[in-house]
């Protein structure tokens, strides 16, 4: 049987049976002369409640909702009326005169009829939209600027500090050289500065003898 | 006497046959010797070469730097010149224009001398053996030009950026004694 609150699902044929059943039995209520609802003598049948739910499929498929088999018109009177659906289903030998043995009839009916799987799914599937896609698509584009500025800057780096130029450095100081050159002492340190580096050249490498056949045989 | 000619001439032909072998085998011998001594000398000269080489390549980097800087420091001068309207400043810019021309041509010759030592550092020993003196030969050229270009900037630096430096300072001590300024020519 289904869980209460689950309306959206179709209702099972058990259950529409039962509606039906207790719909009858609301119309008889009306009725100038009401039969008791239960009999001084209980029936046994009534309930039905042998007829087990059938279990969840574990595998829901959703098919159509079928057509619930038409239930016996219970009339007030003791009429007695043939099941339209129940070929199978042997005729029962007294009719139900009573409301009572009407609902049980009903309900003893309920599962004989053709009735298809239940619809019930206890846990529907739910159509994943769009938003998961964009999210990913989101998170690859953010790593991707974030991975590609990096690497942007660390060249942008290498470019400045790479100012060789054919074999020659070419970079500027960064620090300011020498002295203000407002006054004569900082101009003569410039000067002296120069003279210094002049004389620090080494030159030695450049030497005859440093490709001598005894500096290369040797 | 028959058979005493037979002897004679069975030594002469020993003689001349002893002769032709030694001076057939004998140089193909030693050219052999020689061409081993030489193909180990050849490998020898290619790691000095290669070592040389290096030793260049940091010498070219640390002469370049400073080369840089000294240029840099006489171009903030001129600029400083030109502010207070130096007179002579064309002495400086001379003498800069001057030493950047001996230190474009120094490059380039260290650039000429790095490839002779490569050429002759990646000589193939067994079989390019006669290539190996040529090799060194111009490498020999390449280093002797290198060498009178250092000297030429050390030269030009010593000679006329630096005077021109101190004639500006000299200037400088004019014009802050006499306020008033005035290019004197």
């Amino acid at each position: 049987m289904n869980p209460p609150n689950n309306y959206n699902q179709p209702i099972s044929p058990e259950d529409d049976a039962m509606l039906q059943a207790i719909e009858a039995l609301e119309a008889q209520t009306v009725d100038p002369d009401p039969k008791p609802l239960v009999p001084e003598t209980p029936v046994t049948p009534a309930p039905v409640v042998v007829t087990p739910a059938p279990e969840p499929i574990p595998t829901p498929v959703i098919t159509p909702a079928p057509v619930p088999t038409p239930l016996p018109v219970i009339e007030p009177t003791p009429i007695i009326t043939e099941a339209p659906t129940a070929p199978t289903t042997p005729e029962p030998a007294t009719k139900p005169t009573d409301p009572s043995s009407a609902i049980a009839a009903a309900l003893a009916r309920g599962p004989e009829t053709t009735t298809p799987k239940s619809t019930y799914q206890p846990f529907p599937k739910k159509k994943l939209g769009k938003k998961p896609l964009l999210i990913i698509l989101a998170i690859i584009l953010v790593a991707g600027l974030g991975v590609g500025g990096y690497f942007g800057w660390q060249y942008l780096q290498s470019q400045k500090t790479s100012p060789i130029v054919n074999g020659i450095d070419t970079s500027v100081p960064d620090e300011d050289p020498g002295l203000p050159e407002d006054s004569e002492a900082s101009v003569n340190s410039t000067a002296s500065d120069i003279e210094n580096q002049v004389n620090s050249i080494d030159e030695t490498e450049y030497k005859d003898e440093t490709l001598s056949d005894a500096a290369l045989y040797e | 006497m028959e058979h005493r000619l037979n002897a004679r001439n069975r030594t002469i032909t020993t003689i001349v046959f002893i002769a032709v072998a030694t001076i057939l085998v004998v140089p193909s011998v030693q050219a052999q010797t020689a061409a081993v001594q030489t193909e180990a000398r050849c490998t020898i000269a290619k790691t000095n070469l290669a070592e040389r080489l290096a030793v260049i390549e940091k010498t070219r980097s640390a002469h370049a730097s400073v080369h840089s800087d000294i240029q840099a420091k006489v171009d903030s001068l001129i600029t400083s010149a030109t502010t207070k309207e130096y007179n002579q400043i064309s002495a400086l810019t001379t003498a800069q224009a001057s030493v950047q021309k001996n230190i474009d041509t120094y490059s380039a010759k260290v650039v000429a001398y790095t490839n002779t030592l490569k050429t002759a550092s990646t000589i193939d020993c067994s079989k390019a053996l006669a290539t190996l003196d040529p090799a060194i030969k111009a490498a020999r050229t390449s280093l002797t030009e290198t060498n009178t270009a250092a000297a030429t900037v050390r030269k030009s630096i010593t000679e006329q950026t630096i005077p021109a430096i101190k004639a500006y300072a000299a200037w400088l001590a004019t014009q802050n004694t006499t306020p008033t300024t005035g290019t004197t020519e």
